[in-house]
């Protein structure tokens, strides 16, 4: 189980909080800011034709001959995309805390009746999506498979993600070790209408620095290999790199208006969620 | 560079083969990382230099020329040692009366002594000088003594003819190893010019060689006129070749530069019109020898006769003499040995040595027979007995020779003499109390050689007796053994020989080998390069290797 008790005692209390919500299909808890199907009484107005006689409020009608009908707040359920990744790179402690986030914010949103689309980069398994209660074990195991294979963030948004979504919002969970270019696939959710919530997974492990000498480098995700003498410049120059593409990240995501958070590997999941309530994603 | 042992080369390949393979794989250390990414940007900011790509092959090529060093080393490399650059040296140096200009002999000393610094220690120097009076002469190690001998000049007041000292540098050339031949006088300002061995190459046959450049008698061109003297084929380098018998005389046109080729190096001016420059190259005569003898020669007779060649002999019974057989064949033989027998007729121009010979035709007279004569007043420096020791061998019996030069006197009279042509022992060897030592074979030789008109003095009997004309030389053998070697100067005293300390004498067999002590060679430093053995190059490789390594593996763990 990816959850213990008290961690999932810990999920049924939280619920996303979102910036905006795109108009979706499926009614759900989450009230919206415009007049739609829902329980709670918004506001009468002036019957216009083509209005079903069954909106219409006969005891005003009674009372004051107006013939009006009742609006109610629309309770409509969220799309909540989570982009895991499971390439090779994403392993040991990396891999379980993404899992955990990923499977945090699945059971979150599965809780509060939102849709769940679950897009692996990497790994074994495809995208899938997942709606009600009652599939969030099936969300686990599908989470917390093997990892494996090369991270292409921008391939695999266009590979499974659902034709004709209406945006939503979108969790990417990944240490963005992506050859091809993290940023891109981060645009390609943007582009659909998404809100971004990016989640880099710090890995004290990939920040490993081989000894001095020759070096034979091997890519762990895609098994390419690089010979270099590592010396004190090198790594100099690497950590110059690796610094670089962080602030590079946390630059795009300033830029484009989504919420970045750095969660280490080896961070305690309780801490993760609170700093994540505190940064305003969650509430509970 | 050689090597001793070529296979360490191989040995250094595959070292240096494995070595690299090694390296190749053993120092790539295999480390799995996350995003290659990372490491591919950080390298490409400091890829792209020399400086950096040297830094990275750096240990490698240490190591490499570790592996070549040590694989030279286990070749035994040794660079070949210097054979020696400079040669025993004939220095001949003219004296003729043109030197008398003022300026002239001083100019010829230098130009002889810069031949004679150039030498090496331990380089046999000849110096002949050519006089009026004769040929003067040096031999030694000692450049110092050589320079001495060179300052020591007085020209004469006749024109010197050069023809006796060439002899006598030529003579003293062939016993000396390879030497260089130099001829200096004031007109042939290039003491290089003419080299032995250019000679020898240029003429190998010939017995004589002259050397006249012309002028330019029909506006032809200088002509070098060269005279070949001897009989055989000569070739003069690729210029001429033909059959010399007698005298013959070759013109070869001077080149543009002066050069002939004989390879006489000269140039342009350098040959003034006329010079005339001689080397005489004869042969060196090996004495005809007709033995006239009883049937069967002395022992000492047959031991003196292995020493010469072409020898015949007539067998005639004892105590008889020669009838006219020898008149048919004496123009074959320099020299008639009469072994206890006398020619019946005299012979006209004959040279003969008389061995305790009985009456007859003889050049001189013989005196009563006296047993056990007692031998005094023995010229034991003379020439002929000079190194025999006859003194100290008393015949048993013997005749006086009256006439001629005496060099033993017993009571009887002379009982060993000289005259012109002929030499005379009054009594059997073999009647002596000591016949079987080596006295009378060389005894016999001397005489052998001193008639037969060979050269009185010989190369090898030349000794440098000292600066102040002592008496004796002290020479080495070959085994260091030392020697004092008698000597006196046979030559006429003349108003500019005062102080002659060049004496010859003529060696024993026994001392052919022997050298000028090494007390003699009180050397200049010197300016030639002498002999240098091989110098080993596997102890520095091996060493450099050694340094290599550590060098190596300091980079390696900084």
């Amino acid at each position: 189980m990816i959850f213990d008790a008290r961690e999932m005692a810990q999920l049924r209390r939280l619920e996303i909080l979102a910036a905006k919500v795109s108009k979706g299909q499926m009614h759900g808890e989450r009230e919206m800011k415009r007049a739609g199907p829902g329980s709670g009484f918004r506001e009468h107005r002036q019957y216009q034709s083509g209005d079903s006689l069954r909106q219409v409020d006969w005891n005003v009608y009674a009372r004051s001959d107006d013939l009006v009908v009742k609006e109610f707040d629309a309770e409509e359920a969220l799309d909540i995309v989570l982009v895991q990744d499971r390439s090779a790179s994403m392993r040991g402690a990396a891999a379980r805390t993404a899992a955990k986030v990923t499977a945090a914010m699945g059971a979150i949103a599965l809780n509060q009746f939102d849709r769940v689309v679950w897009l692996p980069v990497g790994g074994r398994r495809g995208g899938e999506s997942f709606a009600g209660k009652n599939r969030q074990s099936e969300m686990f195991a599908a989470i917390d498979g093997e990892v494996g294979g090369a991270t292409d963030i921008l391939g695999s948004m266009r590979a499974q993600m659902p034709r004709g979504g209406r945006g939503g919002l979108a969790f990417v969970v990944s240490d963005f070790f992506d050859p091809s270019g993290a940023t891109r696939g981060l645009d390609y959710l943007l582009a659909r209408g998404y809100q971004l919530r990016v989640i880099e997974i710090d890995d004290p492990e990939a920040l490993f620095e081989p000894p001095m000498g020759r070096t034979l480098l091997v890519d762990r995700e895609t098994g390419e290999t690089l010979k270099i003498d590592i010396t004190e410049e090198v790594l100099e120059a690497y950590r110059h790199a690796r610094t670089q593409r962080v602030e590079g990240l946390q630059h795009f995501c300033k830029r484009k208006g989504a919420a970045f958070q750095r969660v280490r590997a080896d961070q305690p999941f309780f801490e993760i969620v609170r700093n994540v309530i505190a940064r305003g994603w969650l509430a509970g | 560079m050689d090597f001793a042992q070529p296979q360490g080369l191989w040995l250094a390949g595959a070292t240096a083969f494995v070595l690299l393979t090694y390296l190749v794989r053993r120092r790539a250390r295999r480390v799995e990382v996350p995003f290659l990414g990372l490491w591919a940007g950080a390298l490409s900011e400091r890829r792209g230099g020399f400086g950096g790509a040297l830094t990275r092959w750096f240990d490698l090529l240490l190591a490499l020329l570790a592996a070549v060093a040590v694989g030279l080393a286990s070749g035994s490399p040794y660079v070949p040692g210097a054979e020696s650059t400079v040669r025993d040296l004939v220095l001949v140096i003219d004296g003729g009366v043109e030197l008398r200009a003022r300026g002239r002999a001083e100019r010829l000393e230098r130009v002889a002594a810069a031949e004679v610094v150039r030498r090496a220690p331990g380089t046999r120097i000849v110096v002949v000088r050519v006089e009026p009076g004769g040929p003067r002469l040096h031999i030694g190690t000692s450049r110092r003594n050589a320079l001495d001998f060179l300052r020591d000049h007085r020209p004469g007041w006749q024109t010197a003819d050069p023809v006796p000292a060439c002899e006598l540098a030529r003579e003293a050339a062939r016993e000396l190893r390879e030497p260089d031949l130099v001829f200096c006088t004031y007109r042939r300002a290039r003491p290089d010019g003419f080299r032995l061995r250019t000679i020898r190459e240029a003429a190998p046959n010939a017995g004589f060689v002259g050397v006249e450049v012309l002028g330019d008698p029909e506006g032809g061109g200088r002509l070098a006129r060269v005279t070949l003297r001897g009989d055989g084929e000569v070739s003069i380098g690729d210029r001429w070749s033909g059959t010399v018998e007698g005298e013959r005389t070759v013109d070869l046109p001077l080149g543009e530069d002066g050069e002939i080729t004989l390879q006489l190096k000269a140039r342009g001016d350098a040959f003034p019109v006329d010079d005339r420059l001689y080397l005489h190259l004869p042969e060196r005569k090996r004495p005809r020898v007709l033995v006239v003898a009883p049937r069967e020669p002395s022992p000492f007779l047959v031991s003196a006769m292995r020493a010469l060649e072409e020898t015949g002999t007539i067998r005639e019974p004892l105590d008889r003499t020669v009838p006219e057989r020898v008149g048919e064949v004496l123009e074959i033989y320099d020299v008639v040995v009469f072994d206890r027998c006398a020619p019946a007729t005299e012979f006209a121009g004959m040279r003969a040595i008389y061995i305790a010979p009985p009456e007859g035709a003889l050049p001189f007279q013989l005196g009563t027979t006296m047993e056990a004569p007692a031998l005094f007043d023995v010229k034991e420096a003379h020439p002929l007995l000079a190194g025999t020791g006859l003194g100290r061998l008393p015949p048993l019996e013997a005749r006086a020779i009256r006439g001629g030069e005496a060099l033993a006197l017993s009571a009887a009279g002379p009982v060993v003499a000289t005259g012109p042509g002929w030499v005379a022992l009054g009594y059997d060897p073999e009647k002596c109390v000591l016949a079987s030592s080596p006295a009378y074979p060389l005894f016999l030789r001397n005489a052998i050689l001193a008639l037969a008109g060979d050269a009185p003095v010989r190369t090898t009997e030349f000794v440098r007796i000292g600066e102040r004309a002592a008496v004796t030389q002290l020479m080495q053998a070959p085994d260091r053994t030392r020697r004092s070697i008698g000597a006196r100067w046979d030559g006429p005293p003349g108003f500019w020989r005062r102080d002659e300390f060049v004496v010859a004498v003529n060696f024993l067999e026994r001392d052919i080998d022997l050298e000028p002590a090494e007390a003699d060679s009180d050397e200049l430093p010197a300016v030639g390069k002498p002999a240098q053995p091989d110098f080993p190059l596997a102890p520095p490789f091996a060493a450099g290797a050694f340094v290599l390594l550590l060098v190596g593996w300091w980079w390696f763990w900084r």
